[in-house]
């Protein structure tokens, strides 16, 4: 034998220096297999994939997610690019209406005989159309809806509304109607002083509920909610006492000042959103949340 | 755009800012299909309907990340069919199995499946093993290259592969032993 070849043969192991290139196993794969291309099993699952959707999920699953959703409600980041257009537009909505409120916000008192009556002047806010949450529309409205005074209350908007809404004059006082105990009617003045604050309360409710928040979610809020909700239990409870006793001389001063609170409260609920929002501006792309109330 | 389209993106808005009635809708229009992925995935009810009410939350929380609603039931397929991996992950691991195996697959009649109707091979999927189940579903069914499903659950290609002939060569076994089981 040739000395050479009998070296190589002696140390054959040593000659196997290269190896093949990582994942040359993946390559053969496919040869072994076929092609990924023509798998006609493939092509024909794909031909007929609608039949495929035979089941039918249970009726539970619906309920469990909306419980989830509704327990967690999400903290979506702001977008820097909108958070400036929608902080001007509510900063201009803002002082539209407040300028609209100071200017048109006065009281008269007139006297006659023995009754002293305050009412508001009528304003007309310009807000965006409300989001309408059917718990908020009916806490904002109040309870009228009772049977007993809908028809009522329908009388009293009526009138209401033949005022001029566009002056600034208040609406004069009326002489205060006796009611005697037991009479099931609220006064006529208790039903339109009424329909006059829940058209300023519902103005300032679609506001709020059109206002986009940042960072912040709902239960952020919660305080100044349950404040509202305690105000309407107030007034509520008034309602129900001058159903039951009649009027009393300071019954339209509480009740005034029940709606007063509940349209501070408003107000301030209205700068707190403002003031977070002004805070908690970041860089990212999202849609944001509007509160319900 | 045709109204379909508008509906879709109304209500996509819609739900993105929180609103359930919107959610309600888009959940209605997309959970039997979602539904069926999930049980192929899956293979049993239990797990299928934990991944639908799993990956409709995630859905619907992440919802504002959506550009384009148009692409609403893509989108949610993708994340339907993330939370029935990561299921499938904390049960099983994938393995490469030997070569024999690969080729076996292609002693058989490539034809046999012309013979027989999708709600069988349906009925067969849901039987298969765990790891080859969800990768046949994957690469057969819903359309992912084996690369794809290499990224996903972290394996290589060639144990995509392996597991997809295992998968069909069981597919063929199962469906012919119910068969013969009938008469």
């Amino acid at each position: 034998m040739d000395k050479l070849k009998q070296h190589i043969q002696n140390n054959l192991h040593d000659l196997n220096i290269d190896q093949p290139k990582e994942n040359f196993w993946d390559g053969l794969t496919d040869k072994i297999i076929g092609d990924e291309n023509s798998d006609p099993f493939k092509e024909y699952i794909e031909q007929y994939k609608d039949e495929f959707d035979l089941e039918i999920p249970g009726e539970q699953g619906w309920s469990n997610i909306a419980s989830t959703l509704s327990r967690n409600k999400p903290v979506i980041p702001i977008n820097a690019k909108k958070a400036g257009w929608y902080l001007a537009a509510a900063s201009l909505v803002l002082f539209i209406v407040v300028g609209a409120l100071l200017y048109n916000n006065r009281s008269s008192v007139t006297r006659n005989g023995d009754d002293m009556v305050k009412t508001p002047s009528k304003t007309e806010l310009g807000v965006p159309k409300p989001l309408v949450d059917d718990a908020m529309k009916e806490v904002a409205q109040g309870s009228s809806k009772t049977n007993d005074d809908k028809e009522q209350a329908g009388q009293g908007s009526k009138k209401v509304a033949q005022t001029d809404m566009k002056n600034d004059n208040v609406v004069t006082k009326r002489k205060l109607a006796v009611q005697k105990p037991g009479n099931k009617k609220l006064p006529s003045i208790i039903i339109e002083t009424q329909a006059e604050y829940d058209n300023l309360i519902a103005g300032q409710v679609s506001l709020i509920q059109s206002m986009p928040l940042y960072g912040e979610s709902a239960g952020d809020f919660a305080g100044f909610i349950d404040d509202f909700k305690r105000l309407d239990n107030q007034e509520k409870q008034l309602r129900s006492a001058v159903l039951q006793k009649g009027m009393e001389d300071n019954t339209l001063d509480e009740l005034g000042m029940i709606y007063q609170k509940k349209l501070t409260v408003l107000k301030m609920l209205q700068r707190e959103i403002q003031r977070t929002g002004n805070t908690t501006i970041s860089e990212n792309d999202s849609i944001p949340v509007f509160i319900k109330l | 755009m045709n109204t379909t389209d508008y509906i879709l993106q109304a209500l996509v808005k819609s739900a993105g800012e929180g609103q359930l009635t919107a959610q309600e809708a888009l959940y209605r229009q997309y959970c039997r299909a979602m539904y069926n992925v999930c049980i192929r995935m899956c293979g049993n009810e239990a797990d299928a309907h934990d991944a639908l009410q799993d990956g409709f939350i995630t859905a619907f929380r992440k919802i504002y990340q959506l550009k384009d609603p148009n692409t609403f039931g893509g989108w949610l397929k993708r994340i339907i069919i993330n939370q029935c991996i990561a299921q499938g992950k904390k049960k099983f691991v994938y393995t490469q199995l030997e070569a024999p195996v690969i080729a076996l697959a292609h002693e058989t009649d490539e034809s046999w499946w012309t013979t027989i109707t999708m709600v069988q091979i349906h009925e067969a999927i849901k039987q298969l093993p765990e790891g080859c189940r969800q990768i046949f579903v994957l690469y057969a069914v819903e359309d992912y290259t084996h690369q794809e499903i290499a990224d996903e659950l972290q394996i290589s290609t060639g144990t995509s592969k392996s597991q997809y002939s295992r998968a069909r060569l069981l597919l063929q076994q199962i469906i012919l032993k119910k068969m013969v089981a009938n008469g």
